[in-house]
């Protein structure tokens, strides 16, 4: 396979640019910002939060900006919000990740945000453009599933254990709702089981393998998901990591190929 | 003050916006909802991350989605789910005012297809809702929302008042005004209990407010860092009852007619309450399924979001945010401060300002495109409903 190396040495299966609102306010500004130069987070969270869910919606930020898949981060703040975007960005850069900031109050208004944030991204982006791909093992591989109920998952286990690479599963939930858990704990590839019903979703900034356990949906979305996942699980396994490889190859998957850049978050109380 | 027109609906209620509304049932419908709001730009699209309604929540949810699309302001909506499981919304709307066109992704022939049948049918519903004309409307038919958000220790003093001013004057014309913000009622209660018109009502204010404070304490956590929030301190705001007593003040001097719960519709004419977070867009989303067609919001720190499909007219605390966010807020109420207003002439102003918003005059977040969504939850299992 080839990837992105890191600095930190870390491998990237692909090189992301992200614009990251630290709260719902500034999701607008983001997507203005990144219009089609990079990725922005949309998501309704980041103020009115507390506790441990106002940590943990912090730390995926956080860790998703981390994410061996991003090369780069703007966060794009509001000002009073619970998340505060400075704080975050400052912390993303003591990992060592490319950040810069823009905060919608500081800056004076909208306008002056998106003019601003657009001039930050360029110069990020002119930072990161040199990366290129290089051949690494797939022992270098991190990928997560976000179900550990799936009928393939422990095939795929044995899969990737052999292979010297690692797996990652939800320590809470399970679905789609996991998914910046996931990529907040490194992973370059998720793996989505959708059971019974369930649609398929794709991520801001890890490729996601959509495998239907419905035989039915999976006929009438064959072009939505990547693997009719109702077939004998170890073969459906089998399929998943020869897909994977792929997938850190370069190969889009469903979801990268309609441009969809989801991003559900895990909320753990109610927001004040 | 131009004279009020709006649309009237087929349950009696009057719209002052007409919006196309594109809504998803589950968050996997948000992609195929976006690419259809993107070709149609009239359309108005939101993005949410809810599954299938389950558990606690279930209610909330299917009260918060339909209220939402039937808000007065929605002409027609199309509606976007993954299976025939999700037309509960479409049936829901199908007895309300709202026309309403539902989708699956399954028999659609998969996203693209969705994509496509919905452009045709969101193009449609554009061009029918162009033709709508608007009637005299008398502003007594007007639900108005008091929110306030990035507040500062100007808010009580300056928008929050002069916004009671409007709320009144509205209520004594006959309309209808909402406060909500419960955490940011917590230490207010006694205050406005003393307000509501039977016992029953003043009984039903204490249990929602003190109900929150409960919840709030059964939790464990420090409510500080969100209530005040980070700004709200920066702002000079102490304490959660301080925050309260200014944020109430935006109710005005009204007697209190009922307490709501989040998105649900009043039935009396006159000052609610209605029972949501302060989180900003929560709140704004559960007074709009409520059937607020207008919102005013005030902001010591200055916020740039709006509602997808209530105007939203932003009120500054302070003349200096006034000046450094201009194409982000509508009205400043620090002229109160530098004395060349005075509260009652600013609620004046506010109010004749909310009348021309409704008579058709965009909104600075209208402008600028801000349509942002959240759903509020008060449940959270520890497997998740599918998406």
């Amino acid at each position: 396979m080839r990837g992105y190396r890191r600095a930190d040495g870390r491998v990237g299966a692909r090189n992301h640019v992200v614009v990251l609102p630290s709260v719902v306010c500034s999701a607008l500004a983001a997507r203005k910002i990144a219009s089609d130069d990079a990725v922005a987070i949309s998501h309704q969270h980041g103020c009115g939060e507390v506790g441990d869910d106002a940590e943990h919606t912090r730390a995926v930020f956080e860790g998703v900006a981390c994410n061996p898949n991003v090369a780069a981060t703007l966060v794009v703040g509001l000002g009073c919000e619970t998340v505060q975007g400075k704080a975050l960005a400052a912390t993303i850069g003591t990992r060592g990740q490319a950040v810069l900031y823009a905060g919608i109050q500081a800056e004076g208004g909208t306008d002056r945000t998106v003019e601003r944030g657009r001039e930050l991204l360029l110069e990020l982006t002119d930072r990161v453009a040199s990366a290129g791909r290089e051949p690494v093992g797939l022992d270098e591989l991190i990928l997560a599933v976000d179900d550990p109920s799936a009928p393939f998952a422990p095939r795929l286990e044995e899969l990737v254990r052999r292979a010297g690479a690692r797996l990652v599963l939800p320590e809470a939930g399970r679905g789609s709702e996991t998914h910046a858990d996931l990529a907040a704990a490194g992973a370059q590839i998720i793996v989505s089981w959708c059971g019974a019903g369930e649609g398929p979703i794709g991520f801001a900034v890890c490729p996601v393998i959509a495998v239907s356990g419905d035989a039915e949906l999976y006929a009438a979305l064959r072009d939505d998901f990547d693997i009719d996942g109702t077939g004998e699980p170890d073969s459906v396994a089998d399929g998943i990591w020869a897909l994977a490889a792929a997938t850190f190859d370069g190969r889009l998957t469903a979801s990268e190929r309609r441009g969809a850049r989801d991003f559900c978050l895990r909320r753990l109380t109610r927001t004040m | 003050v131009t004279e009020l027109e709006g649309f009237l609906r087929s349950d009696g209620r009057w719209g002052v916006r007409n919006h196309v509304l594109v809504m998803p049932v589950r968050a996997a419908a948000n992609h195929a909802v976006a690419r259809i709001a993107a070709v149609v730009a009239d359309a108005t699209a939101v993005e949410h991350q809810a599954g299938v309604p389950e558990g606690v929540d279930a209610a909330r949810l299917r009260r918060t989605l339909t209220g939402f699309a039937s808000n007065p302001n929605v002409a027609e909506a199309i509606v976007v789910g993954v299976t025939d499981d999700d037309a509960w919304l479409a049936d829901a709307l199908d007895a309300t005012h709202t026309r309403v066109e539902f989708l699956s992704l399954a028999r659609s022939g998969g996203i693209q297809g969705t994509i496509d049948t919905g452009i045709a049918a969101a193009g449609a519903a554009v061009a029918r809702a162009r033709e709508t004309r608007r009637l005299p409307m008398e502003p007594s038919e007007l639900v108005l929302g008091l929110e306030c958000g990035g507040s500062d220790a100007m808010s009580g003093i300056t928008a929050n008042p002069a916004l009671g001013v409007a709320s009144d004057l509205l209520v004594g014309s006959g309309g209808t005004s909402i406060l909500a913000e419960t955490p940011e009622l917590i230490g207010a209660e006694e205050h406005l209990a003393a307000r509501a018109t039977t016992p029953q009502v003043a009984e039903a204010v204490r249990a929602t407010i003190l109900g929150f404070e409960r919840a709030i304490r059964e939790l464990g956590v420090d409510v500080r860092g969100a209530q005040p929030s980070p700004g709200n301190q920066a702002g000079g705001l102490t304490t959660i009852e301080e925050k309260s007593l200014g944020a109430a003040k935006k109710g005005g001097s009204a007697p209190i007619v009922a307490v709501l719960d989040f998105g649900e519709r009043p039935s009396l004419r006159g000052l609610h309450i209605m029972d949501t977070p302060g989180h900003d867009i929560e709140q704004m989303v559960g007074m709009a399924a409520g059937g607020c067609q207008i919102i005013a919001f005030t902001t010591g720190r200055g916020t740039p979001t709006g509602c997808p499909i209530a105007p939203c007219l932003k009120i500054a605390s302070n003349t200096r945010v006034f000046e450094r966010l201009a194409g982000d807020i509508d009205v400043n109420a620090g002229a109160i401060l530098d004395g060349s207003a005075s509260v009652g002439s600013m609620g004046r102003e506010i109010y004749a300002s909310l009348l021309d918003v409704a008579a058709g005059t965009s909104t600075a977040s209208e402008r600028r495109g801000n349509r942002e969504f959240a759903i509020s939850r008060i449940d959270f299992p520890a497997h998740a409903s599918p998406v």
